[in-house]
């Protein structure tokens, strides 16, 4: 008997993943949810009583160790916290209502601790008051305790659900950066979640390293449970759980047409990207780990036009230090050479908020202290640091610049105080170390703000190239939030404002002849690849399994005929026709059918 | 019958009733017999919840009502006062 569903979601990374759930998340396991039979409701509240018992035994050992530790001030602090969280373990609100739901629901405890919990976090978090939204964390944090307890799990849960050695596809609520980060060196072929959208985190990493990915999925985990066979269809957006004979047997034959078209495409790795007029179109991935830029050159990857370097600074306590950092990037300028790569320091704030900076979460932090406003204004040595680091880590990968680009500038008056940062760095270095010769440095500004288009040409004067983040480029224009599923049907790189956008940056950086390229997601859209041509722009970035798509794209086409279709595409009213009028273009051109 | 002994007391260290604060309150009303009872603005929790009183968000400068019912009540509501009156032992 099979129980088949299906669920749709938004197509996240394309491909198509057949294996077995695995479920992950720090903040919401995948709970369990049985019906239980009569009267077995007092074995479960017994249950319950003795997960609760062995979390107050755990947070006690904790405690002891902390008062043996001595009697510091931080030492009593955290183990007050304690203290509080062996008083949510005694709570009736929490443990008395669980009883009583396990009762008067007949479910069992996981299911009704979780419905609890869930319940008073809610009311925590919409309390309206920072600090409580924060102890919804702590309750959180006891209930997840219990929650393992019950199922048998030990505290390294985490890990080792990340890193198991048998293929799966993961299901979770949300994936947080840290967590994906863990998760290249195991064996995952897919991803599937509950949260997000096109242009989230998750679907970044899952583009980046080539797996397919389904996000925006509602209900996902609660109808998916771990050790099901799913098939995550990255093309069509969809999710099907525990298929039948005959789906399992269609996808599977897809999946092989899908890889047998992706090595097709991959075998153009060595043809160049050039234009059928003979113009070079470079083309560039966007990585995140130095593992993943030898997957970006298997793709064809003339560079890196983005790599972010947030994750050195996700999930720790600590920043990262400088010797981590020139480590890091030396490893990553060395894989990549003679090759460029262009770094852009942290942009951490938005949807990703690392503890080691200890901020507090702004209510509305896309517009709050994010990327460079945190290094310009709340922590010059943090952002100095990392200056410092990508300088000696040029210096000793002896490439020929260190190329630094600087995210969400707003206007030329943070060019002229990141470059007098830069050069406030390179002389301390030099007091630093004797006789230190620095490279060469080329200063980017990412042109990601309304702002920032609309000053381009005096942008254009001060900065050695401009880099067009188009994702938060249309996230701020439009007025959309990128991890809100409701407004993404407003996201659309066609958008009539975002073409006439990237024509004032691109006659701007023309006209200042300094060099421009984009590394938003729009890069990686074939269909955008015409107008992205037309427009002017000759290197693109983008996340490298796009690259062979694009430039098959590219070597269909000719500027001439792409100039004159941007031409006729900035006279159209909406994103509607000039998506419409790109599939015209190209229809016939590319046989790449998905 | 039990007894009942009653007070209304204001919150007047500058971190309002937050966790440390809290348990604090719900360790001492643990230690006395008698039921707690704490309202802010008609809505009631039960004193001897830490969820009920972190629930309560009641920052610097509310007013509670406090009522114990019980046996002990009287000492509850004065070690409760002393808690408030002292700020909770908050640094200053």
């Amino acid at each position: 008997m099979s129980r088949s569903l299906r669920l749709e979601g938004i197509a996240a990374a394309p491909g198509i993943a057949v294996a077995t759930a695995r479920a992950i998340d720090r903040k919401k396991i995948l709970v369990p949810k049985l019906e239980l039979e009569r009267g077995h409701a007092e074995d479960e509240q017994a249950r319950l009583d003795l997960a609760v018992a062995d979390a107050r035994a755990q947070i006690q050992l904790s405690i002891d160790s902390i008062t043996k530790e001595g009697g510091s001030k931080q030492y009593r602090n955290h183990s007050m916290i304690l203290q509080t969280h062996l008083l949510l373990l005694g709570d009736i609100l929490l443990i008395d209502a669980t009883k009583d739901l396990i009762a008067t629901k007949q479910i069992n405890a996981e299911w009704a601790l979780s419905i609890v919990t869930e319940d008073i976090m809610s009311q925590l978090s919409s309390a309206d008051n920072e600090y409580l939204a924060e102890r919804a964390e702590d309750i959180g944090f006891v209930s997840t305790r219990v929650m393992r307890n019950l199922l048998g799990h030990s505290e390294e849960l985490l890990n080792s659900e990340l890193n198991s050695d048998s293929e799966c596809i993961i299901v979770t609520i949300d994936l947080s950066p840290a967590e994906t980060a863990q998760m290249v060196s195991s064996p995952i072929l897919g991803f599937a979640t509950e949260k997000g959208t096109q242009t989230s985190h998750t679907a970044i990493m899952a583009q980046a390293l080539g797996l397919p990915a389904v996000v925006g999925v509602s209900g996902l985990t609660e109808k998916v449970n771990p050790g099901d066979t799913l098939i995550v269809d990255g093309l069509d957006g969809i999710i099907i759980v525990e298929p039948d004979d005959e789906t399992l047997a269609r996808y599977k034959e897809r999946a092989a047409q899908w890889s047998a078209m992706e090595n097709r495409l991959r075998s153009t790795k060595d043809e160049p990207s050039v234009t059928s007029d003979g113009v070079e179109i470079v083309l560039k991935g966007n990585v995140e780990f130095p593992g993943e830029a030898p997957f970006a050159l298997d793709y064809g990857a003339q560079g890196i036009g983005l790599y972010r370097t947030e994750f050195l600074y996700l999930d720790r306590e600590e920043p990262p230090t400088r010797e981590e950092q020139v480590k890091t990037y030396v490893s990553m300028l060395k894989a990549v050479s003679p090759r460029p790569i262009y770094f852009r320091t942290f942009d951490i704030g938005a949807d990703k908020m690392p503890r080691c900076l200890h901020m507090t979460k702004a209510r509305n932090p896309a517009l709050g202290m994010r990327a460079i406003r945190i290094g310009l204004r709340k922590n010059r040595d943090l952002l100095k640091d990392q200056i410092k680091s990508i300088i000696v880590a040029a210096k000793e990968a002896k490439v020929s610049s260190a190329d630094i680009m600087f995210p969400l500038i707003s206007g030329v008056k943070e060019v002229r105080q990141l470059k007098a940062m830069v050069a406030e760095c390179i002389e301390e270095l030099k007091q630093e170390f004797d006789g230190f010769e620095p490279p060469v440095v080329k200063i980017g500004a990412m042109v990601e703000l309304p702002a920032a288009v609309l000053l381009s040409d005096i942008i254009a004067r001060e900065a050695d190239f401009l880099s067009i983040g188009t994702n938060d480029l249309i996230q701020y224009m439009m007025a959309i939030d990128r991890v809100n599923d409701d407004v993404a049907y407003l996201y659309s790189p066609f958008h009539p404002s975002a073409l006439r956008a990237l024509k004032i940056i691109v006659d701007a950086a023309n006209s200042a002849q300094i060099p421009v390229s984009i590394c938003g997601g729009a890069a990686g859209e074939p269909l955008m690849t015409p107008l992205l041509v037309g427009l002017g722009l000759r290197e693109m970035s983008m996340a490298p399994h796009s690259i062979p798509f694009i430039k098959a794209a590219v070597r269909t086409i000719s500027v001439a005929e792409s100039e004159k279709l941007v031409q006729e595409a900035l006279e159209k009213s909406t994103e509607d026709e000039i998506e419409q009028l790109s599939v015209q273009f190209m229809q016939g051109k590319m046989d790449i059918t998905i | 019958m039990d007894e009942i002994a009653t007070t209304k007391l204001t919150i007047i260290n500058d971190l309002g009733l937050h966790a440390r604060a809290a348990t604090l309150l719900v360790q001492t009303a643990s230690k006395y017999q008698a039921d707690l009872y704490v309202s802010k603005d008609g809505r009631q929790i039960n004193g001897k919840s830490i969820m009920g009183v972190l629930l309560l968000t009641a920052g610097k400068g509310t007013e509670l009502e406090v009522e114990a019912i019980g046996a002990d009540c009287k000492e509850l509501i004065a070690a409760i006062e002393d808690l408030v009156k002292n700020k909770f032992g908050e640094d200053k």
